[in-house]
Parts: structure tokens; C-alpha cells; sequence
């Protein structure tokens, strides 16, 4: 290969591996933000749900206000 | 007791319209970034490092530097920072609104706003570092706007370890909302840094005028993108964290 051009590319090949990681680690902080955010949202709809039912049950009863 | 059990239960809110919009910026912010991605690499030609001993003619023009391909890292590396300095701004806000009306909602807001703004200073972190580490041969160097950044990072840090120490939750909105302001002092250090310290190894890119168009053009999609990307993650946050709250507060009732 032309040895210039060997000299203008030189940089390429060895950078790939630091771009490469660059972006996947940032992407990857970013999913395992929203894996945690959906994870809670998921159990705190699951616990309110049932606190929900166990409320109004309590409510037809009179035991808690409106 | 009989008082409590007549008593209204005032829930926290949560889920309002913005809330419904953070999906859809989420997916807004994920195809802004995913074209700005595409072009970065299709559409801006690489950056010419270092003279090399000759000329060959690529892509009908004539190059006689290396290509960086390493500075493709910039794109994303510069629109994260300025993401997590408008985060701080919002949390710095919503922590004064927190000090003058002592209501606790300010305060969920100013701490989501701090969790964003830390998940972006760790993009910046990442993608700096993996820059540093191949141009300059070493993972960290005690460049001023580093050292700044660094700081800002550990004082964020600081924040939600001192919330994590704090049972009371008035005490702790209180110190945490001083923390908050106290971090966003540091951003406009932390951004004037090159420009008060010439020799800084950051360019100062955006008054220099340091980007081609297409440059130019690729930060702006990717810096809206990353605004998305932002607010998405506040509103989902936000919206996890109060239904949380409203979980504590119906158990409490119920146990009254």
C-alpha cells in the first residue's frame, strides 16, 4: 500500500476500539437509567394497585374519609 | 384517631400531561441521536491530525494530515456536558423554589433533575476519558475544565450521599437543596474555565467558531436529541419517583 496513505490512515484502525467503547458505555449508562425507571415504575403500580383496592374497601366501609 | 380516619388523605400527584410526553421524547430523542450518530460519520469528513510526509488526493480533495477518527467522539462528548449543566440549572432552580415554598415536591424535582444531570456527566466522563486515554496516551490529566468537571461530578456525588444519610425528610430537602445550589455555582466556573485559563487543553469551540457547517449542523441534531433524551428521562423519573411517594403515603394512611 502507498506509504502515505498508510500514514493518513494510520490513526483510524487503532482509535476504533476507544470510539467503539465510547459510545456503547454512554448508551449503556443511559439503558440502565430506564431499566431502573421501569423497574420501579413497574413494582410502585403493582404495590398502589393493591393499596388502591385495600383503600377503597376501607372507604366503603367508613373507616377512612373521602 | 377518630380526627385521622375522617381526615382527607392528600396523596402527592403525579402522572400530568408532561408526564405522557416522556416516552415520546424518549423515542424522539432516541431517532435525533441515532440520525446525528449517522452523521458523524456519513456526513462530516474526518478532522486532519498531524502533517504527513506527502499528499494523495481522497475523496477528490487533496489530504496531507492523518484522519481522526477518534474526534467522532466529540459529538455526543460536548452535547452530554452542556445536558447535564442544563439539568443542574433546572435542579438549581427547582431547589431555590424548594428553600422559598418548603414544598416537597421541588425537592423530588431538584433530585431527579441531579440524577439526570449526574447519568450526563457520566456519558461526558466516558466518552472524555476513552478520548484522552488514545490522543494523549493517559486516563486522566488535571486540565482545568477536567479538574472543574471533576469537582462538579463529586459534589453531585456528595448530594445524594448526604440524602441517602438523612432519615427527616424536611432536614434533608433542606441541606440537599444548599448542596444543589451550591453545585450549579460551579458550572459557570466550570464552563468559563477555557476561556479564563487560555492554555486550557479544551478549545473553546463555540465562540472560535471551531466547526465546519456540517459540524455544526451534527451537534445541533444531536444536542436536540439529547434535550429529548433529557427531559424523557426527568419526566419518566419523576413521574417513578411520585407514584413512589403516593405508595408511602397510602401505606402511611393506612396504617392510621
Amino acid at each position: 500500500m502507498n506509504p502515505v496513505l498508510v500514514e493518513i490512515y494510520s490513526t483510524i484502525l487503532p482509535s476504533a476500539p476507544f470510539l467503539i467503547g465510547a459510545y456503547a458505555l454512554m448508551w449503556c449508562a443511559v439503558l440502565v437509567y430506564v431499566f431502573i425507571i421501569m423497574r420501579g415504575q413497574k413494582k410502585a403500580e403493582a404495590h398502589m394497585a393493591v393499596l388502591e383496592e385495600e383503600l377503597e374497601e376501607l372507604r366503603k366501609k367508613g373507616v377512612v374519609g373521602e | 384517631m377518630a380526627q385521622n380516619r375522617n381526615k382527607p388523605i392528600k396523596l402527592p400527584e403525579g402522572g400530568q400531561r408532561p408526564d405522557q410526553w416522556g416516552p415520546w421524547a424518549m423515542l424522539a430523542g432516541a431517532v435525533l441521536t441515532t440520525v446525528g450518530f449517522l452523521m458523524a460519520f456519513l456526513f462530516v469528513g474526518p478532522v486532519n491530525g498531524a502533517a504527513v510526509s506527502g499528499v494523495e488526493m481522497i475523496g477528490g480533495s487533496m489530504v496531507s494530515s492523518k484522519l481522526l477518527l477518534s474526534q467522532k467522539i466529540f459529538f455526543f462528548h460536548m452535547p452530554a456536558a452542556m445536558i447535564s449543566f442544563g439539568a443542574l440549572a433546572f435542579g438549581c432552580y427547582y431547589c431555590v423554589r424548594f428553600l422559598m415554598t418548603k414544598n416537597q415536591r421541588f425537592d423530588t424535582c431538584a433530585s431527579v433533575c441531579m440524577e439526570v444531570a449526574l447519568l450526563f456527566i457520566v456519558c461526558t466522563m466516558i466518552t472524555g476519558d476513552l478520548w484522552t486515554r488514545f490522543e494523549w496516551g493517559v486516563w486522566w490529566t488535571w486540565d482545568p475544565r477536567l479538574t472543574t468537571y471533576l469537582i462538579l461530578m463529586l459534589i453531585i456525588i456528595a448530594y445524594f450521599v448526604l440524602r441517602s444519610a438523612l432519615d427527616e425528610p424536611e432536614r434533608r430537602a433542606v441541606y440537599s437543596a444548599v448542596i444543589g445550589i451550591i453545585a450549579f455555582v460551579d458550572v459557570p466556573i466550570c464552563y468559563m474555565v477555557t476561556r479564563l485559563i487560555p492554555s486550557s487543553l479544551h478549545p473553546v469551540v463555540l465562540r472560535e467558531g471551531g466547526m465546519t457547517g456540517e459540524m455544526g449542523a451534527t451537534v445541533a441534531v444531536i444536542m436536540i436529541g439529547m434535550v429529548c433524551v433529557g427531559f424523557g428521562l426527568y419526566r419518566m423519573r419523576f413521574r417513578q419517583v411520585r407514584l413512589a411517594q403516593r405508595v408511602e403515603a397510602v401505606k402511611e394512611a393506612l396504617d392510621d
